[in-house]
């Protein structure tokens, strides 16, 4: 409990939280403990040998054999997430994702479980803001059956009104549910604020998509996006790769595409410069503070050094502002500070939840944090060890085969090839001081920042009109 | 908090015994995977395990110590968890913050957790960084720094982990504290682990350096090593780094058992921050070790493993109660084959509006009760089973989830290996074995139960006084 985040999670996704460190503002940190080792010899890199394939249907299949461990993953994406949702159906990706594996034209929801069991297997469906993502695993010898079911469930679901009825109904009871949260009203804010108007501001359903949710409908949704030429297919695992690419070629080569592929999103805006608003949450003991920005696209030259920058700033147990406003100061347990790559732009996004008081003097370090990436440069140690950090996290995905197979499968709906997975640690290697201080400049300065606190607005409201004016936002 | 994984039994010698990989017969699916496991005991009493995997350039590291919130001091409810956290505070050697500078710029992770019956310490990192971090883990079981600053910051950091997850969240964790609490009659097994703000002020420097001396020796601590190391490699360096530590005295362990509960116990609350109503049910079992474990943990995937599972298909679908279903053996701080127990099998839902918790309860218990008939299919064994292995691979791929496992296994069942016998363990389970743990622990009688309803709406002031 030292700190929150799942481990697993935070490895897959890259985002392993943080913790601890020495007074916040020193310059450079006391010697190690001369007794200490020394690091040893970096072994060779390890670089997953991907098999690439393409179907006559244009479904394109990625083959990573890594025998020894005996289970398998799949992963199906598919491009066309939230951000492809039509006007007034905001979220309606959400509820496809929630009942495609709830009946097909071959299996009842219950034999799609039960099938998948039999195999040590498990299936999810998710609609994330570029696309969706079919995850599933089986122990080695349930390959084919694990293939048949994902290709029945991306190819033929059959929204079973019944199914559909449940699924909207707990819907709207896990909306409330949700909206007792801080982490989802500011989530919700947040991207509200951050992107307007642009599609990427959809974090969930609203009440009214739900409401217009029907068979017919979702069926129509589903026959717009899911096409094999939009597809990336990646497997993982102890397999046979000729009898893989057979079981594939089986499972998915009569799948046809209809009508024409789901539009490009519009590149996400700009970041609009300081504004502050405010969730009033009634009775919370604490202040849930968020402060962020759209950074570059995962194209942009600036990508690593941003990636880097915000290492050394929130994004390590040993960052600065961890150091600072948990370490030095105690006034929260699990800051966080996300870098989230997407197709039409990255975000940067910072968290702490902190007790009521200490709103104000939490916001004034996470500026004067964000402001000393722009007006100073790093360390050489800071520098160095986020680098290694970051080659380290590289590392660590390796050694799990979801997280190579959602990592290559990211990648691709990003607009990367596959080999940027292995090119990754020399490029973090090749950002440099003055690279890290340019991407503090441009993309960290507090002025350019858009902060949302969830709170007690009795409690949150004078402290945070300390920093400019404060806009409500409604619950 | 995080859940971890850990298992159990097979093998009584004290050296390397290596084994890979091997298909096997019978048994579910898949079974037959073995991972290698070496152990040897330092003379200082640590017991060190280690498993060789060359499939990548890393390892993963735990130090458990033998110490929870079960045995921390009566006054001082929290304590366990707030001294996992002086862990973390840095040593007379190596001053706050060379930890994490060290490990980080190794390019690893790291982390702690606090159970009932046991603290670990986690790491994933290059090989590279081996020596750096067991000297650095050596280091902190040698001495602390125990200054009050750090205590004060500490303590500070852990009120806002308690409000973060417990104070402004909804339902506050109540499935594990509020039913742990009203289940359990020993203070050591039903006090809140996080503990109250009042006891945690109250804690002292003093108490931190007593608690270390008690409980955080050598002897009392098992460290598993996984990754691209031999065997013979890491004992010489365990030995070169954690050798000179000498043992210290641990007291006693009290008698924690308790008998299974003769009246069910009910729990009503209402919940400020909630939107929708929640039940959380336990059924009080034994310290680990009966001939029930194994059995009692398929019980808890055939009736909430899932999708597939009897409580999903029959409240979540079927009648609709539920908008989904959590739960298991030493849920949710663990799993079957991660405590020393006594403990619950904890079950947790959000339910409709429409429905009541003894609606949710009569629901449950009829599915129970078609268990203790003997009514379970053949086929839904076996792949409950199936699924069963296929999830203990999972927690054992990542080194360092595979070092949690292995030194938990070491340390509850004196036998590292133990793990590997679990697939074994698992396909013998019957019918009938079903049906008798289903009777014996799942009866209304040990069971409890805590309704949790969001709080009335404050209501608006009426628009005209008096109509």
């Amino acid at each position: 409990m030292k700190k929150t985040s799942n481990l697993a999670a935070a490895v897959a996704l890259l985002g392993a939280a943080a913790l601890l460190a020495p007074a916040a503002r020193a310059a450079e940190p006391a010697p190690l403990p001369k007794e200490l080792p020394p690091y040893g010899a970096d072994a060779p890199l390890p670089v997953p040998a991907i098999a690439k394939s393409t179907l006559p249907n244009g479904l394109t299949a990625w083959i990573v054999k890594r025998p020894g461990f005996p289970k398998v993953s799949a992963v199906l994406a598919v491009r066309g997430g939230t951000a492809a949702d039509p006007a007034g159906m905001e979220g309606v990706a959400g509820l496809l994702a929630a009942t495609m594996k709830e009946g097909t034209a071959r299996r009842s929801s219950r034999r799609i479980a039960e099938e998948l069991q039999a195999v040590g297997g498990d299936l999810s469906v998710a609609a994330s803001a570029d696309a969706f993502y079919l995850r599933g695993s089986a122990l080695a010898s349930g390959l084919p059956a694990l293939l048949d079911l994902l290709a029945d469930v991306a190819r033929n679901p059959a929204f079973p009104p019944g199914e559909v009825d449940l699924a909207k109904e707990n819907a709207l009871q896990e909306l409330e549910a949700q909206e007792a949260t801080p982490e989802y009203l500011a989530a919700r804010a947040f991207a509200k604020a951050v992107y307007g108007s642009h599609p990427y501001h959809v974090v969930s359903p609203t009440r009214e998509t739900v409401g217009k949710v029907a068979p017919a409908l979702l069926r129509a949704e589903h026959a717009r996006r899911f096409r094999p030429d939009a597809a990336l297919l990646v497997l993982a695992g102890d397999l046979d790769e000729a009898a893989a690419k057979a079981a594939v070629a089986k499972a998915f080569g009569g799948w046809a595409a209809t009508g024409s592929p789901v539009p490009s999103t519009p590149p996400s805006p700009p970041a609009r410069g300081r504004e502050i608003f405010l969730v009033d949450r009634p009775g919370s003991v604490q202040s849930t503070v968020v402060a962020g920005r759209p950074g570059p696209d995962v194209s942009d030259p600036d990508w690593y050094d941003v990636l880097v920058a915000n290492t050394i700033y929130a994004d390590a147990f040993g960052s600065r502002l961890v150091r600072n406003i948990r370490e030095e100061k105690g006034y929260t347990y699990s800051p966080s500070g996300d870098f989230a790559t997407r197709r039409a732009g990255s975000l940067l996004e910072m968290r702490a939840d902190v007790r009521n008081e200490v709103t104000a003097a939490t916001l004034l370090e996470v500026f004067y944090e964000l402001d000393r990436m722009a007006a100073t440069t790093p360390t050489p140690d800071e520098l160095a060890g986020a680098k290694r950090y970051q080659a380290g996290l590289y590392l660590l995905r390796n050694q799990v085969q979801e997280a190579v197979s959602g990592t290559l499968a990211r990648n691709w709906v990003n607009g990367l090839p596959p080999e940027s997975l292995g090119e990754f640690v020399t490029k973090v290697n090749a950002v440099t001081a003055d690279g890290v201080r340019a991407a503090g400049r441009k993309h960290f300065l507090s002025s350019s920042q858009t902060v949302v606190v969830v709170g007690d607005a009795k409690e949150a409201r004078a402290q945070l009109e300390l920093f400019g004016k404060v806009v409500d936002v409604n619950p | 908090m995080r859940t971890r994984s850990g298992r159990m039994r097979a093998f009584g010698a004290a050296v390397a015994v290596l084994s890979f990989a091997l298909p096997a017969a019978a048994a579910p699916k898949g079974a037959g995977w073995q991972v290698p496991t070496s152990v040897r005991k330092l003379p200082n009493g640590l017991t060190v395990v280690v498993s060789e995997d060359r499939s990548s350039p890393t390892f993963g590291l735990c130090v458990v110590y033998r110490i929870g919130f079960r045995l921390e001091p009566k006054g001082r409810t929290g304590f366990a968890h707030l001294f996992e956290h002086m862990m973390f505070q840095g040593t007379p050697n190596a001053p706050k913050g060379t930890y994490d500078r060290v490990i980080e710029g190794g390019g690893g992770i790291n982390n702690g957790s606090t159970r009932y019956d046991y603290t670990n310490y986690i790491v994933s990192a290059p090989v590279s960084a081996l020596d750096a971090i067991l000297w650095l883990e050596a280091d902190r079981m040698k001495m602390l720094d125990f200054s009050e600053k750090n205590l004060q910051n500490q303590k500070d950091v852990v009120k806002e982990e308690i409000r973060v997850n417990v104070k402004n969240r909804p339902y506050g964790l109540f499935f594990w504290t509020d039913v742990a609490g009203a289940a359990f009659t020993k203070w050591e097994n039903a006090h809140d682990g996080y503990g109250s703000f009042a006891d945690l002020d109250a804690a002292s420097s003093a108490d931190v350096k007593a608690f270390f001396e008690s409980f955080y020796g050598p002897n009392n601590a098992v460290l598993a090593i996984v990754g691209d190391v031999a065997a013979e490699e890491a004992f010489a360096k365990v030995e070169k780094y954690f050798g000179s530590i000498p043992a210290r005295a641990t007291p006693p362990k009290p008698d924690v058992d308790e008998e299974p509960n003769s009246k069910e116990r009910l729990v009503e609350q209402t919940d400020p921050l909630a939107n929708v109503p929640a039940v959380a049910v336990g059924w009080k079992l034994p310290s680990r070790g009966t001939p029930d474990d194994v059995p009692v943990a398929v019980l808890a995937d055939l009736l909430a493993g899932g999708e597939a599972s009897r409580l999903y298909q029959g409240l979540v679908k079927g009648k609709e109660l539920l908008l989904g279903i959590e739960g298991g053996v030493n849920w949710p701080l663990g799993d079957p084959w991660t405590y020393e127990g006594p403990t619950l099998l904890t079950l947790f839902g959000l339910y409709k509006p429409d429905t009541t918790a003894k609606a949710v309860v009569a629901a449950i218990d009829g599915e129970i009760a078609k268990v203790a008939r003997g009514d379970v299919g053949v086929a839904e064994l076996e792949r409950t089973k199936t699924k069963m292995v296929s999830d203990l691979y999972a927690q054992l791929e990542m080194p360092m989830d595979r070092a949690v496992a292995l030194s938990l296994a070491q340390l509850f069942t004196g036998d590292a290996a133990s793990v590997n016998e679990i697939p074994r363990k698992l396909s013998a389970v019957t019918r009938a074995d079903l049906a008798r743990v289903a009777s014996t622990y799942l009866a209304a009688r040990n069971r409890t139960v805590v309704d949790r309803r969001p709080a009335p709406q404050k209501a608006e002031p009426p628009a005209e006084a008096g109509k």
